[in-house]
């Protein structure tokens, strides 16, 4: 009976089990996204075990099909095919990179990849935002049914709550965010302030990519050869100076990172404490990212400038990680929980149809006995037939009530299979026993029998 | 009947518990605790009001004189203006820490009984507003106070490279040092207010030579220091660690008025 049922399924790989030369094959780009999810659950052939529902999730560490087969678990050709048809890329020949979880390892995978503890960098925040937008796709490709929705809608949840619940999130664990990070501590916010941007070189950029994100108003880059500093700073929107006039406009700028290949201090103290005075001793926040150092140490020593090197920032980043890491083990307790709710939520979907078999039983009864009494309601008034209708109707449902109550809350449980088969037994004709004595005993003692529950071992009541 | 008493030593057990709540919530980040700690904070607010009103009701007119009276009144507007404080500059996370001075003062009145009865010779209306501007005065600079010592400290600990828990949890320095001025902005004019409204009333009560007592002059040099703070921050430039040792020496002499007048004699003395 279980094989029959459509099955959850994700197939896929990512940064843990592909290389980016893989990964980036399979980026199908964001307009082509809702063409690929319909024709994964296009209908297949006849006796093929097609989707009838898919959500794919596209990042540049992951590449993820979340789809419901139709019934039991999915045939990975037809997966494979469509990603064949449509990338250009056979997943067949990458066997070893390419996973595939089913049933409930589905819910605890995607719900771990939307709280980020299956990232490259555990508790970064983009993921979460990459969820919802490939949820939002299929929807609007009509590709998401009634329990992909379910599924996604607990992944968003979880994730929020890890983010909102946890410190996973919390602090920065790249060099340059750390940086951007320390910045806040002493300005609160970075929105609104000025940058000064010494060198051009990679860590400099990462760390003006990240201030510019937090909303830097002004970056004034200076480089030693300005064409380089103009470059830079017409890729951050700022305004190139000659490297010689920037001790001049420190009094202007309120955070300063230098990354120069200079081999002495390019940044002395008599220059700091001069702009301080200049600027009338508003904080002064210094980032020398350089080796060696571009800032002369004694300017740490000045009141009111801040200066942080390499090796502080990167202890920063190594302490927060290791507190992200804690957090994570917090954050899989949450995942569980939340798992667990989808998990309940889908076995009482199990019961749906043993539940709608009673209700059915309940109205044929009821049915049945008004139309074997029909004879004796003819000589009632019509007001009369109506509470003796209305009466039985009654009967039947209170009767019916409570045990479709507790089968709805009983099948979340694990064993609710067992408990589902018991009650089909209890209620309904074995196919097997047509013809045999005692199938209309119940009809009129009241009495269930119970050799059928006996059969599936689960014993007397 | 209730005691005024009783409900003031119930209200010091909620402002307690709110204490614990939101020191809780700094040690432990949790939204929701600091919920529960800003809740019975306004709790102990409003028992506290009502034992100031029963009090109230005990002396027949409004007990200023009393230090229930005044150090009530006093921590009352300072619990409320440091929650407006904490919400208006996000740092709510830190709001045990301006609880500290005034739950200190109302235990210590709690445990020792001072009853002291100032007699005022001033009348309703000028008690009333003199006693508003200088508890809005005292509340301010409790409130810069703590941000200054939130700043020295916030100060040492960026300077050190102390990246842990305090550094990650204290608020920034700059909020720390515009919340700092800008309380001690408005203490410096309230406190001003009150010293103009208690000598402007002063020649009735004791005619053209005003008795100088201890609060009267160390009001006054804690008026002059706060002066100095408010002259080197607009004039001079200072900020930052200097300028919260010039705010934190400010307020223990205030701090130190206000418990040396409760024993010494004078205008403000029985």
């Amino acid at each position: 009976m279980a094989a029959e049922q459509p099955q959850l399924f994700v197939a896929g790989l990512s940064h843990k089990t592909a290389p980016v030369a893989l990964r980036e094959r399979l980026s199908p780009g964001a307009d082509r996204v809702p063409e690929l999810l319909r024709e994964l659950v296009r209908p297949v052939a006849e006796g093929s075990n097609g989707m009838i529902e898919a959500v794919l999730v596209v990042t540049c560490n992951r590449f993820e099909i979340y789809g419901l087969a139709h019934r039991g678990p999915v045939e990975l050709s037809v997966v494979n095919r469509t990603v064949r048809e449509s990338l250009g890329v056979d997943l067949t020949e990458h066997e070893g990179a390419v996973y595939l979880h089913e049933g409930d390892e589905v819910v605890g995978h995607l719900l771990r990849v939307a709280a980020s503890l299956d990232s490259l960098v555990v508790g970064e925040s983009q993921i979460l935002g990459q969820v919802k937008e490939a949820y939002r796709v299929a929807t609007e490709a009509g590709t998401a049914g009634k329990i992909l929705n379910r599924l996604f809608h607990r992944a968003i949840e979880a994730g929020k709550r890890v983010r909102t619940e946890t410190r996973i999130g919390h602090n920065a664990v790249s060099v340059s965010y750390a940086a951007v990070e320390l910045a806040k501590k002493c300005f609160g916010r970075v929105e609104d302030r000025k940058a000064l941007v010494i060198g051009v070189g990679e860590m400099s950029e990462l760390t003006a990519q990240h201030l510019k994100a937090n909303g830097v108003t002004e970056l004034i880059v200076t480089n030693r050869t300005l064409l380089g500093a103009v470059n830079m700073a017409d890729r951050f929107g700022g305004r190139a100076i000659e490297f010689e006039k920037f001790p001049s406009v420190l009094d202007q700028v309120d955070i300063v990172i230098s990354a120069t290949g200079a081999k002495d201090p390019i940044l002395r103290a008599a220059d700091v404490e001069a702009a301080l005075v200049r600027r009338r001793q508003r904080p002064l926040f210094i980032i020398d990212i350089a080796l060696p150092r571009d800032v002369e140490p004694a300017v740490g020593d000045l009141p009111n400038a801040y200066l942080f090197n390499i090796d502080d920032l990167q202890t920063v980043a190594d302490k927060n990680y290791r507190e992200r890491v804690a957090e994570a083990h917090k954050a899989e307790e949450l995942v569980r929980d939340e798992a667990g709710k989808f998990a309940r939520w889908l076995r009482t979907l199990k019961a749906v149809p043993v539940l709608e078999r009673l209700r059915s039983l309940g109205a044929q009864l009821v049915a049945d006995e008004l139309a074997r009494l029909q004879w004796r309601l003819d000589r009632l008034e019509e007001r009369e037939q109506r509470a003796v209708s209305a009466a039985v109707n009654s009967v039947v449902g209170k009767l019916l009530h409570r045990p479709l109550v507790n089968i709805k809350k009983l099948a979340q449980e694990d064993d609710a299979e067992i408990l589902l088969g018991l009650v089909e037994d209890l209620f309904f004709e074995d196919p097997d026993a047509v013809g045999e004595e005692p199938a209309e005993v119940p009809q009129q003692s009241g009495v269930v029998p119970l050799d059928a529950a006996s059969r599936r071992g689960a014993g007397t009541p | 009947m209730i005691s005024s008493t009783a409900l003031f030593t119930g209200s010091l057990i909620v402002y307690l518990s709110a204490f614990l709540a939101s020191a809780a919530a700094f040690a432990t980040g949790s939204i929701s605790v600091r919920r529960v700690g800003t809740a019975l904070v306004g709790t102990g607010m409003l028992v506290h009001l009502a034992s100031l009103a029963l009090l109230w009701q005990e002396h027949g007119s409004f007990p200023a004189g009393t230090t229930q009276g005044f150090f009530g009144s006093y921590a009352i507007f300072t619990f409320f203006w440091a929650l407006l404080i904490a919400r208006h500059w996000k740092i709510e996370n830190t709001y045990f820490a301006f609880m500290v001075i005034p739950l200190v003062m109302l235990v210590g009145i709690r445990v020792l009984h001072p009853t002291k009865v100032v007699t005022s010779t001033m009348g309703p209306v000028f008690r009333g507003l003199h006693l508003l501007a200088i508890v809005s005065s005292l509340a301010a600079f409790t409130v810069s106070f703590t941000g200054g010592l939130m700043l020295f400290v916030q100060d040492r600990l960026m300077k050190a490279k102390a990246f842990g828990f305090l550094m990650e949890n204290l608020p920034p320095l700059d909020v720390l040092d515009e919340m700092t001025y800008r309380n001690v902005s408005f203490g410096f004019i309230a406190l001003s207010l009150g010293a103009l409204l208690g000598f402007a009333a002063a020649p009735k009560a004791w005619g053209a030579s005003i008795p100088l007592d201890l609060r009267v002059a160390v009001s006054l040099a804690a008026w002059a220091m706060y002066g100095f703070y408010l002259h080197t921050r607009t004039r001079r430039g200072w900020r930052g660690r200097k300028l919260a040792v010039v705010s934190l020496a400010g307020f223990l002499v205030i701090l130190a008025t206000s418990m040396f007048a409760s024993y010494s004699g004078g205008i403000h003395g029985s």
